[in-house]
């Protein structure tokens, strides 16, 4: 039972980390970043290349070696990020949402097959592996591997927190959730907060490639098709929109997820993740932490 | 033993046909599912573990088996694995990691590389198309040779005559031994063979003879 729910846990980690930058976008611009999932795997990529351009490396170098692809990925995933915004939403902002839900997915394919052009469509295996063997703690098997990433991935979402709630883009950002209109005429540069908030959401899902590159060791084109639609549930259950409903239906919907496999069967756990998604978008679409929405007219 | 499948039908398919047989004889098996494309496979890890099974047999393909392979020795499963012929690639190992994947076996159709006495076969096979066998190159081979001694058998290029010729065929010798057909048409012998990954690659193991 420990076991499950600490499996749950680790995974939701992950979904939690993309589930934030769906849901940051979500707040500020109203629009589904479909192309969200594929920043992930954008970013696994250029960890990989990172990594195999440093080379040769110890058991000692390899965790800074690590750490230093983490920065580059983050750094490129959030700049592709904000071109994608510049590109596909920016030019569409204030048409209707069907326009730019089409240029999300336009932004998807284009993401995917590009690096399936580009690095090929066969499995990449990553150069370093957090390789360790497992311990029992309190009947819990679990990896010195796991224990960083998670910590790792909660010191994002606690950094990403005191952005948002203390710092003045922060202040600017939910200023423009809330009214975008108010919110430009109270001097915000409104475009500018937007990029940023793009920037920080595709790197935090670069940093989720990352670190899933190096903790499950393979790669490839289509690794972000899933866990998008995985941080998509998450989101909804957590209230789109709402950060710390993200990082909670991230976590939730791990444990959901294992706590369905083990007592339903393996090939139930996807039923259980998209009946939740149905299930909430139809009885609470707001989510568990979301606030009423009011149709803006 | 545990019997891993990926959910698509035919994996399903091998892993339903293994559990009936070695239940036939007597073995107790669990199965699980888990989903392509994703990486983390530790809710079915857990479910194997919990049975303690001698042998892991997983039905997918390379990409899964390899992080499943991995993610089961990284938990502490020390015993056999076994892996369908889906997931014969190098790429497996390379995901599993060297050291993950030394001693699984696998069962696989007979390939050009573990027939015994191919190499005049490959020799004139690189000849005629200045490129190596792929793994089903010597089963085109077969089949036009079968269609080829049927239609001579037949004397006509009748379907009928011809089917009825296959069907009389008793013997004919195929890479994989005497050739005969079932009363369904399908082969009376599949050959498969199994495989083992020895030294961070596939090497046949026991030809099933």
């Amino acid at each position: 039972m420990t076991q499950l729910l600490w499996d749950g846990l680790f995974v939701g980690s992950f979904y939690a980390l993309v589930a934030l930058g769906y849901s940051m976008v979500y707040g500020i611009v109203r629009l589904l970043n479909f192309a969200h999932g594929d920043l992930y795997m954008l970013g696994a990529f250029v960890g990989f290349v990172a990594l195999s351009a440093v080379g040769g490396l110890t058991a000692v170098t390899s965790l800074g070696a690590l750490a230093l692809a983490l920065v580059v990925a983050m750094t490129a995933t959030g700049t592709a990020g904000l071109l994608i915004e510049r590109v596909a939403y920016r030019p569409l902002r204030g048409s209707p949402r069907l326009a730019v839900l089409i240029t999300a997915v336009g932004a998807s394919f284009t993401l995917e097959y590009g690096i399936a052009a580009t690095a090929g469509t066969r499995p990449r295996v990553f150069p370093v592996r957090l390789e360790s063997q497992s311990l029992e703690v309190l009947g819990v098997r679990l990896t010195v591997a796991q224990v960083l990433l998670m910590l790792f991935a909660v010191g994002l979402m606690l950094g990403l927190d005191a952005w948002v709630g203390r710092t003045s883009t922060g202040r600017a950002m939910r200023a423009i959730a809330l009214d975008p209109r108010a919110a430009h005429l109270m001097g915000i540069n409104v475009d500018a907060i937007i990029s940023r908030t793009f920037f920080v959401g595709a790197s935090l899902a670069g940093a989720a490639g990352v670190m899933a590159g190096a903790y499950y060791g393979k790669i490839d084109f289509l690794m972000g098709f899933v866990i998008g639609l995985k941080a998509f549930t998450a989101a909804v259950i957590g209230g789109i929109g709402n950060l710390r409903g993200a990082m909670l239906g991230g976590l939730l919907l791990g444990l959901a997820e294992s706590l369905g496999a083990h007592y339903l069967g393996g090939q139930w756990r996807d039923v259980c993740t998209f009946v939740l998604l149905i299930a909430f978008l139809s009885v609470r679409p707001t989510g568990l932490l979301g606030e009423r929405v009011t149709e803006r007219v | 033993m545990a019997i891993v499948d990926d959910n698509t039908s035919y994996s399903v398919d091998i892993a339903e046909r293994t559990r009936d047989l070695v239940e036939a004889d007597g073995v107790s098996t669990s199965s699980t599912s888990v989903t392509a494309g994703e990486s983390d496979y530790s809710s079915a890890v857990s479910d194997v573990l919990s049975e303690d099974p001698d042998l892991v047999y997983w039905t997918g393909y390379f990409q899964e088996g390899g992080l499943l392979v991995n993610q089961l020795r990284r938990a502490g499963y020390d015993g056999d694995v076994m892996i369908a012929d889906g997931s014969v690639d190098p790429s497996f190992v390379k995901i599993a990691g060297d050291d993950n994947a030394e001693g699984v076996f696998a069962t696989m159709t007979q390939t050009p590389d573990t027939i015994e006495g191919a190499e005049d076969w490959i020799a004139s096979y690189r000849d005629e198309f200045d490129s190596e066998p792929g793994p089903y190159s010597t089963q085109s081979y077969d089949a036009v040779r079968v269609a080829v001694a049927a239609i001579k058998d037949a004397g006509s290029t009748d379907g009928d005559d011809v089917i009825a010729a296959l069907e009389d065929l008793d013997g004919f010798e195929i890479f994989s031994g005497p050739l005969h057909f079932t009363e369904e048409h399908t082969l009376s012998e599949g050959g498969f063979q199994v495989l083992v990954v020895k030294h961070g690659k596939f090497v046949l193991e026991d030809p099933l003879r």
